[in-house]
């Protein structure tokens, strides 16, 4: 978000005399695999962000009952701030925003513990185990949620029938419970990607170093924690970055849960609200603005996120 | 940015094989029965709880419509599957298989060329000097901390003003764009690809396009296989962009074509969403584990979602 | 070695799909001379019609698309027209006409229709021309009545209800016979149906008044029927439930709700969902208040002309034919087809509309509907905001269900948002009190 401007500028500006005083060697070669990815990705990238923002800056105006040809009109910030004094904006980002300080460490945490639990000495079959894990990645988000979405309907949950026979109400839609539902099925499929990627990089500590630390009579724990842990971090900022961004795009599984549950309005995470102002009510202005907002958000979460897992490397 | 993704590729590879020997081999030092016994049965209960809703999946496909809500979920009644796979890939005129076809096609099609693209950049990146490569380098990785979904409203109105939306190009050009590509394309070149090689290849009167075609993607063909299944995978589960993209329902992929059906409303179809979901899966699962060593090698080097 | 093979076969594997994605792009050409038109829609068996008319006319060639029904078309459809690629008539319920021609989404075609107006039912006509301007040709009416089980009527000891005090009685007789079943229910996924409850009490939520539109979602019409359905939900007579949702099919097989308050054309939906059920089925007049015998209706579509059609005229040729001729309805009316109840007049006295029906006990649905249709209070509009009213309806219903909120206070909050949303877009309005 806030490097591809910087690009265009530098471009413009700074490195083009600067190359034409220190020719590169190979330079056509260099063009020839660079610009076919960086065109398509200034195109895919760079050009929307561009265009969200100029969109974010316009709104749809009619007159009188509404009927003539509407125009567009510039309103300056005037989406923006009515982003920021909508009360669904809030309630959908203060939803994901929960959603990811709930989900996120339990999914982490869990793959952390099954992957340790996988590095450990006392496991077996592990090859079998990690495939196994893996298998709900092979889903795709959407096939997930509607698969959960039965296992979560009253007239069709084997879990809810089950609770019945036992006495036991379970509602997976409720108001207050839906959510966590939904992080169930967030936390399904990528749980075990997660776990994968954190493994390779326990996997590729040297073994010596635990054999000097059970030698000291460290417990298989305290090795856990003291030299298994500290060396995955790269792994675990890597796999919560990847989660943070994926939550705050989170659309399928409220978009499947909305069709059978109460609690999931239309406008239930700010990807729905955007994409309802959009192609519902026809405002792309504001549709923008909470993109824009949005992206704002994300990067800014992502940059303390990483600083603060970086900081406490030292 | 870079720091965020483990450095160290190459060696991950080296360090899984010595690893994998030790999976078969008995553990270096005796284990408590106590502990043994409660980290299977942990491994064991996490096995559970990723397989439940697939068994359910399975039993349920396998089930009419009338027994889905008469019968144990978890276990078999009568036997349907016939009919609703019948009734899948009949129903609109088979447009089921065309939706497979589809998914095929966009995952195909759109892996191939973003593997080649993304990769030649990477190369380029990894092994040739010039100015600003840092930055370029920067700037894709920032294209990964980006909400992919954001831009798609915006893209369709970009798309839509110069005809695109409701095409095949719709859903395969954002889909060529894959920093991670890149990413792992730099790192392999930095890694498998001699510079002595490249030189070598030079003093022979070999130009750069072929160097890179004959000895880079030779060197980096395991590079090229990760990140095309893992292209492959985010394009085929991809929902929000063809949702937004695609009207014409013979173009839509096969996770758009059953929330379509999901999403029908004018008969109870659960059977059909229920079977035609398993059948969904059964590609991606076939693939993802007759190629292990590929994708596993992928990960190791911090592959990302989506 | 293996390495190379794997890549090998996917350069095949890619050479085959880039060869099947030309043959697809290829395709959709039509013969020159010809008119094309692409028509989107959710009509079960229109793709049926729609080659009936092609082989007559081979020189307006129709391309009908289904979409998804009822909100999840709409996106799609808006989609299509602002990419300029959505051929050139959707079927839009009338409640959205007239947000897609505030959106700039549909096409006058006044002077086209000029001459089929009288085809069909007054008040419809005047739904597809806000303003005073056509853009659409209607399909059918939704006029609403009582669906019931006959068998689950007499077991409970309940008689057709003929007003709403009679109905709220019945409610709480079911309710305390067995709390598991309730006579009817809210369903939170429909708001055509809350609509037509305020609608068949005289409300009016939208009206013209000059330049401006006044806007009515509270009044007191609108309140007193938010209110009644209030107390039912309050005493738990009434469950709330989610009709969109095909879960709602096996509750009303399983004899969960009694009865179902709903348009015409819940009798195909009926039909082939709760096959079980056959021959205990029947349908009565809606309950009134009592004092008079006005009905409403819910749902019912029309077939709009899209912004961007280059072939109005034809576009609305075989419009009508669709929605008029006994050909065409002979299909989209038959209970297996769709089950329309026409928006055409003379349609109402076709065989395939008119005739005993064995899954309704041998009944004859069309005595009833057609009263019903012809006491539907035929002044109500939709606003030019609605579809965003619409949506916060849905929503505050869900709100409804789940506590957060009441009927009455949900009509309040619509009446200020869709206030608001006519003012941001600069369109006039004031509150009708």
């Amino acid at each position: 978000m806030t490097a591809a401007p910087l690009i265009d500028r530098r471009a413009g500006s700074e490195l083009r005399p600067a190359l034409r005083r220190r020719p590169t060697r190979f330079r056509g070669a260099i063009l020839m695999f660079t610009v076919p990815f960086m065109a398509l990705f200034v195109f895919v990238y760079v050009a929307p962000i561009i265009y969200s923002v100029v969109q974010s800056l316009f709104a749809t105006q009619s007159s009188g009952l509404g009927f003539g040809e509407p125009e567009q009109v510039f309103v300056g910030a005037a989406n923006y701030a009515k982003a920021l004094g909508d009360t669904e904006f809030w309630a959908a980002l203060g939803r994901i925003l929960l959603f990811g300080i709930v989900q996120v460490p339990v999914m982490l945490g869990g793959a952390l513990l099954l992957a340790l639990l996988l590095d450990s000495a006392a496991a077996r079959w592990v090859s079998v185990y990690r495939v196994l894990y893996f298998l709900p990645y092979a889903v795709p988000g959407v096939i997930a949620a509607v698969l959960w979405a039965y296992l979560y309907s009253p007239a069709l949950s084997p879990f809810v029938a089950w609770g019945d026979s036992m006495g036991i109400d379970l509602d997976f839609l409720g108001p207050n419970v839906v959510l966590w539902s939904m992080a169930n099925i967030t936390t399904w499929v990528f749980m075990g990607y997660n776990l994968l990627i954190i493994l390779s990089s326990l996997q590729a500590i040297p073994r010596d170093q635990f054999e000097a630390a059970r030698l000291d009579g460290a417990s298989e724990w305290r090795i856990a924690w003291s030299i298994k842990v500290p060396q995955v971090r790269p792994a675990l900022v890597l796999t919560g970055v990847n989660s943070i961004i994926g939550t705050l795009q989170l659309f399928n599984e409220p978009q499947v849960m909305h069709v059978i549950a109460d609690a999931v309005s239309s406008s239930y995470v700010p990807t729905m609200l955007a994409m309802g102002a959009a192609f519902v009510k026809n405002d792309f202005g504001y549709a923008s603005a909470v993109s824009v907002l949005l992206a704002i958000v994300a990067g800014l979460i992502s940059i303390v996120y990483y600083r603060i897992a970086m900081r406490s490397d030292a | 940015m870079t720091a965020t993704l483990p450095p160290k590729a190459a060696v991950d590879e080296g360090a899984r094989r010595q690893r994998r020997r030790r999976d078969d081999a008995e553990p270096e030092l005796t284990v408590s029965r106590g502990a043994a016994i409660a980290t299977l049965g942990a491994l064991t209960l996490a096995a559970v709880y990723f397989l439940i809703p697939i068994w359910w999946l399975i039993v349920s496909s396998t089930k009419s419509n009338t027994a889905l809500f008469n019968s144990n979920g978890f276990w078999f009644s009568d036997l349907s599957l016939i009919d609703n796979v019948v009734d899948v890939f009949t129903r609109q005129n088979g447009l089921f298989s065309r939706w497979l076809l589809n998914s095929v096609l966009y995952a195909g099609v759109g892996g191939i060329l973003a593997t080649l693209l993304g990769v030649a950049c990477g190369y380029a990146i990894a092994k040739y000097e010039f100015r600003g490569r840092g930055l370029l380098f920067g700037t894709i990785l920032g294209g990964l901390l980006l909400p992919a979904a954001l831009l798609t409203v915006p893209l369709y109105l970009m798309f839509s003003q110069i005809g695109l939306v409701n095409s095949v190009w719709a859903v395969i050009i954002p889909a060529l764009v894959n920093p991670f590509a890149v990413y792992l394309g730099r790192v392999y070149a930095a890694a498998s690809v001699p510079d002595e090689l490249i030189e070598a290849a030079r003093l022979d009167g070999a130009g750069e396009l072929r160097i890179f075609f004959t000895i880079g993607l030779r060197l980096m063909s395991p590079a090229l296989v990760t990140v095309f299944l893992f292209t492959f995978v985010s394009i085929w589960n991809n929902f929000f962009l063809p949702l937004i993209m695609l009207t014409d329902q013979s173009l839509y992929p096969v996770t758009l074509g059953l929330y379509n059906w999901y999403t029908a409303t004018r008969e109870a179809n659960y059977n059909v969403v229920i079977t035609g979901s398993l059948i969904s899966v059964i590609p991606l699962v076939v693939a993802f584990l007759s190629l292990q060593r590929f994708w596993r090698a992928g990960l190791s080097a911090g592959s990302v979602k989506s | 070695m293996k390495q190379r093979k794997i890549l090998a076969g996917i350069v095949a594997a890619g050479a085959v799909v880039t060869m099947l994605a030309g043959c697809s792009s290829a395709s959709g050409g039509s013969d020159s001379g010809s008119v094309t038109l692409g028509y989107m829609g959710w009509v079960p068996k229109a793709d049926e019609a729609v080659a009936i008319w092609n082989e007559a006319h081979p020189d307006i060639q129709v391309e009908y698309s289904p979409v998804a029904n009822g909100q999840e078309a709409y996106p799609k459809i808006r989609s299509s027209v602002q990419a300029g690629n959505a051929g050139c008539l959707a079927q839009l319920t009338y409640d959205q006409v007239p947000s897609f021609v505030a959106d700039g989404m549909l096409l006058d075609v006044t002077d086209e229709t000029a001459d089929v107006a009288d085809t069909f039912l007054d008040w419809t006509w005047s739904q597809v021309s806000p303003g005073g301007k056509t853009y659409a040709i209607p399909q059918d009416t939704g006029p609403v009545a009582l669906y019931y089980r006959a068998d689950l009527f007499e077991q409970y000891g309940i008689d057709v209800p003929a007003t709403w005090d009679d109905f709220a009685a019945a409610a709480e007789q079911v309710h305390a016979a067995d709390p598991e079943v309730t006579l009817s229910y809210l369903a939170t996924d429909d708001s055509s149906t809350v609509a037509a409850y305020a609608w068949q009490r005289g409300a009016s939520w939208f009206s013209i008044d000059g330049d401006s539109w006044k806007v009515g979602i509270d009044d007191a019409a609108s309140l007193e029927s938010a209110e009644y359905w209030q107390g039912l939900l309050d005493s738990g007579a009434i469950a709330t439930t989610k009709r969109w949702d095909p879960g709602f099919y096996s509750e009303l097989a399983s004899g969960k709700y009694l009865s179902m308050i709903g348009a015409a054309w819940n009798t195909a939906l009926i039909t082939a969902n709760v096959g079980d059920t056959a021959g205990a089925w029947r349908v009565a007049p809606m309950p009134t208040d009592g004092d008079s015998t006005d009905t409403a209706n819910s749902g019912g579509s029309a077939v709009a002309v899209l912004k961007g059609c280059e072939h109005p005229e034809q576009a609305v040729e075989f419009a009508t034919w669709l929605n008029s001729s006994e050909e065409s309805l002979d299909i989209l009316a038959a209970s297996d087809g769709g089950g329309l109840y026409p928006a055409a007049t003379e349609a109402l006295d076709y065989d395939v509309v008119n005739q005993a029906d064995d899954f309704f006990g041998g009944q004859n649905l069309n005595e009833v509907f057609k009263e019903s249709a012809q006491n539907v209070n035929t002044s109500w509009a939709w606003g030019p905001t609605y579809s965003s009213t619409d949506t916060a309806l849905t929503d505050g219903l869900s709100k409804v269900a789940t506590g957060s909120s009441t009927l009455p206070d949900l009509m309040g909050s619509l009446q200020d948002s869709t206030l608001s949303d006519m003012e941001d877009r600069g369109i006039s309005a004031i509150p009708a009190d």
